[in-house]
């Protein structure tokens, strides 16, 4: 090879390298630009809510025409890796969607901003009690609301009311108590089969190694009157209650009334195929249902929703029906080089009355925003109604406002799925005591 | 070409040549140097840096904590661990189970395509769709193969008679691994049995034909024949699977997610919930650089015991 064309080779790919390294970087002037927020998180990915968001954001670039929203998926069960991923190289986003279990893990990354400085002229407008489950003590030991509260994620009861009526039973005596769940599910699963040979259960729910077995068993576990952990944070899951709860669970899976080892997704086929008589699930589940079964509407007529079964006294007060709440919440990053327009932004999503239904009759997502709960849709609607009602027995658990939240539901998803494929409950329960007692510093 | 052999432009001063002039061997590392430079930062750095967390605590639920050294702290904490070591057993179990199956499948399947067989390339084009799959279509495809509910795997076993009645494959702690491992050996087996059919092809007929002459049987030429032409072959082949199996991270993930309890839970899926979980990445570089060492010394040991002499045919 000619000398010369070998050192001009070298100086080609030289310069190219260089070349595109700066033009990559380069910028127009920061007077031509608009204001870029970055927000992160699964609603634009879900078939059920993404035109919903992308009318949101248009919405919001109507009234601030210098801003422009950008928007970065990430799938729900990715959200916490890739958010504090980002944050740890310093590449996180202005704002974010997380779920409220979470927030405890946010709280003490140090990552995101706290916001009662911010919201203190709208935050008592909330509905009671989800705002105080947001402040707590993060990483400087002092309490900081962390999130806005944005749209109502806790469980309720779905029921397979056409099932209900092969049954012989009354689609419209909905159960309230454990006992009344009992009857209704244990005759579902007397069907046997359907008639393509399909075996009938009778409740279905996430019995897998995942987050959200144990958020689900931690609903049944608050209605038998236990706790992960108590008020002091000391570890009481396998107390007489919670061994009752998992023992009710064994019970269902080995008389055949509920599958174990079956993923949360699991639930929309069977429901949607008619092949269980419940599961217990949020209200974008509406949604889902719709999609899953292809018939839109339509299959509205067959389901209905109530109050989470309960063994606790009092059953005809909403606020006796516990629930675990996994509202989505937004959270603003303190890496944001615009706060003020991030914070603009989640706070259109989380109170603007005109957003917020428009997102509820969309997804059957409803706000959390008491002056936005005004609208009459919510309280007509009686799928909406119950949502509501259920609200009063909702909580945060313990564990979510701990940064070793993941590893505590770990703990938990074990001792579940290992009491359901044979083990002994109150064995199991004894594990992941001792497994959390380690996690929280409490050896004796 | 003599590596020391100088290059210049035509006409140079004296200092022009200085500056410009390249040996052979210094204008074909500047060529190799944007490769280096991105295998650097790619490998070389994270691997590095892994190793480096592994001495520190260092979680992503704490920041402001930052990274601060622990020394063998990490370390301690796994060996005395019951669940670290059980996650040892299960990781073996699964490598043995899916490395032994698909080296199995795909050497039966080597030895039948190298046949002269009506339509050879079709059935080699149609074995080779595992492999082509990509794992987590395939790994979903078998998670519905396995469902307790709708799978067909419950549903062929129930029609032969050899169960009584649908079994979770993928829910029962004490099936799990099996399934998982079954699913493991299917994606598996094609890459084994390509390896082994171009290397079976290698071997010169007019020896496998001596072999007859001098009247071998089919098992005789099989032990004394093949399996010594293919032993360096068959070596590296093990060798790259059972190192691949041991990351094997999607196939399992998207089955169960190391569960259920902790039935399926491998060293890949431990590190990934350890550090991408329960954000501890020093521990998850701690488990990540044990594994790095066991890998090292067991691609030695198994070189050492199966290398040997490279036999002269």
């Amino acid at each position: 090879m000619n000398d010369r064309i070998r050192i001009l080779t070298i100086l080609l790919v030289v310069g190219a390298l260089v070349a595109s390294f700066f033009t990559s970087g380069a910028a127009p002037s920061p007077q031509e630009e608009p204001i870029v927020i970055r927000f992160a998180g699964w609603i634009g990915m879900e078939e059920s809510t993404a035109k919903q968001f992308n009318y949101m954001v248009e919405k919001f670039q109507e009234k601030h025409p210098n801003v422009k929203i950008e928007y970065e998926g990430i799938a729900w069960e990715n959200t916490r890796q890739q958010l504090l991923m980002e944050a740890a190289a310093g590449n996180a986003p202005d704002a974010a969607q997380v779920a409220a279990p979470w927030i405890g893990q946010f709280a003490y990354s140090g990552a995101i901003e706290p916001l009662e400085e911010m919201a203190k002229d709208f935050a008592a407008d909330y509905v009671p009690g989800v705002v105080e489950s947001y402040t707590f003590p993060g990483a400087d030991g002092v309490a900081h609301m962390w999130g806005l509260p944005w749209v109502a994620v806790h469980d309720t009861l779905f029921y397979n009311t056409a099932l209900m009526q092969k049954a012989g039973l009354d689609p419209k005596k909905l159960p309230s108590t454990i006992e009344e769940f009992e009857q209704v599910v244990y005759a579902i699963a007397k069907l046997g089969k359907d008639e393509k040979g399909n075996r009938i259960w009778g409740y279905t729910t996430a019995t897998d190694r995942s987050e959200l077995t144990a958020n689900v068993f931690n609903a049944w576990l608050f209605n038998f009157g236990g706790d992960v952990l108590d008020e002091n944070g000391k570890v009481i899951i396998n107390n007489e209650a919670g061994v009752k709860a998992l023992t009710f669970w064994k019970k269902l899976v080995d008389d055949g009334v509920m599958p174990a080892g079956f993923s949360f997704r699991d639930q929309y086929n069977l429901m949607a195929n008619y092949q269980t008589g419940g599961f217990s699930d949020g209200s974008y589940a509406r949604d889902v249902l719709r999609i899953t079964s292809g018939k839109g509407k339509e299959f509205d007529k067959d389901f209905a929703v109530a109050l989470h079964p309960t063994t606790l006294p009092n059953p005809e007060d909403p606020c006796q029906h516990k629930a675990i709440f996994h509202h989505h919440t937004l959270v603003l990053f303190k890496q944001s080089q615009h706060k003020d327009m991030a914070f603009e932004f989640i706070k259109f999503l989380s109170t603007d009355p005109e957003i917020t239904l428009y997102y509820a009759q969309g997804s059957s997502l409803f706000p959390l925003y008491k002056p936005a709960l005004a609208d009459p849709f919510y309280s007509q609607d009686a799928f909406a109604k119950t949502f509501q009602d259920a609200l009063c027995g909702a909580k945060l658990y313990g564990i979510s406002k701990t940064p070793q939240y993941a590893q505590a539901v770990d703990f938990i998803a074990i001792a579940v799925t290992q009491a359901l494929s044979g083990g002994d409950p109150k064995q199991a329960l004894d594990e992941a005591a001792a497994n959390l007692k380690v996690l929280y510093k409490q050896m004796d | 070409m003599s590596s020391t052999k100088s290059i210049s432009m035509e006409r140079p001063t004296t200092a022009a040549r200085r500056r410009l002039t390249l040996t052979n061997t210094q204008f074909s590392i500047m060529l190799l140097l944007p490769a280096l430079l991105t295998l650097a930062f790619t490998v070389l750095y994270p691997l590095l840096r892994g190793i480096y967390l592994s001495f520190h605590s260092y979680s992503l639920v704490d920041l402001a904590s930052g990274i601060q050294w622990v020394g063998l702290d990490n370390f301690k904490t796994l060996l005395s661990s019951s669940a670290y070591r059980s996650v040892w057993g299960t990781t073996l179990i699964f490598v043995a189970g899916s490395v032994g199956g698909q080296f199995v499948v795909g050497f039966l399947t080597a030895l039948v395509l190298n046949q002269d067989l009506a339509q050879r390339n079709l059935f080699r084009g149609l074995l080779l769709m595992p492999w082509i799959v990509p794992t987590v279509v395939a790994a979903l495809l078998w998670k519905w193969i396995f469902n307790q509910q709708y799978g067909i795997f419950n549903y062929v076993l129930h029609s032969l008679g050899l169960i009584s009645s649908f079994k979770a494959w993928i829910g029962d702690p004490s099936l799990a691994l099996f399934s998982v491992t079954l699913a493991n050996i299917w994606k598996g087996f094609p890459f084994h049995m390509i390896v082994l059919l171009a290397a079976l092809q290698t071997i010169p007929p007019d020896i496998v034909e001596a072999a007859i002459i001098d009247g071998a049987t089919a098992l005789q030429r099989f032990r004394y024949v093949v399996l010594p032409y293919l032993r360096y072959i068959i070596m590296i082949d093990l060798l790259i699977s059972i190192i691949w199996t041991f990351q094997s991270f999607t196939t399992i993930w998207t089955m169960t997610e190391g569960g259920p309890v902790t039935a399926t839970t491998t060293l890949a899926i431990s590190i990934y919930r350890t550090a991408f979980q329960a954000f501890d990445i020093g521990m998850g570089a701690a488990i990540g650089t044990i594994w790095l060492v066991a890998m090292l010394i067991f691609s030695v040991v198994f070189v050492r015991l199966f290398g040997g002499t490279r036999v002269e045919v």
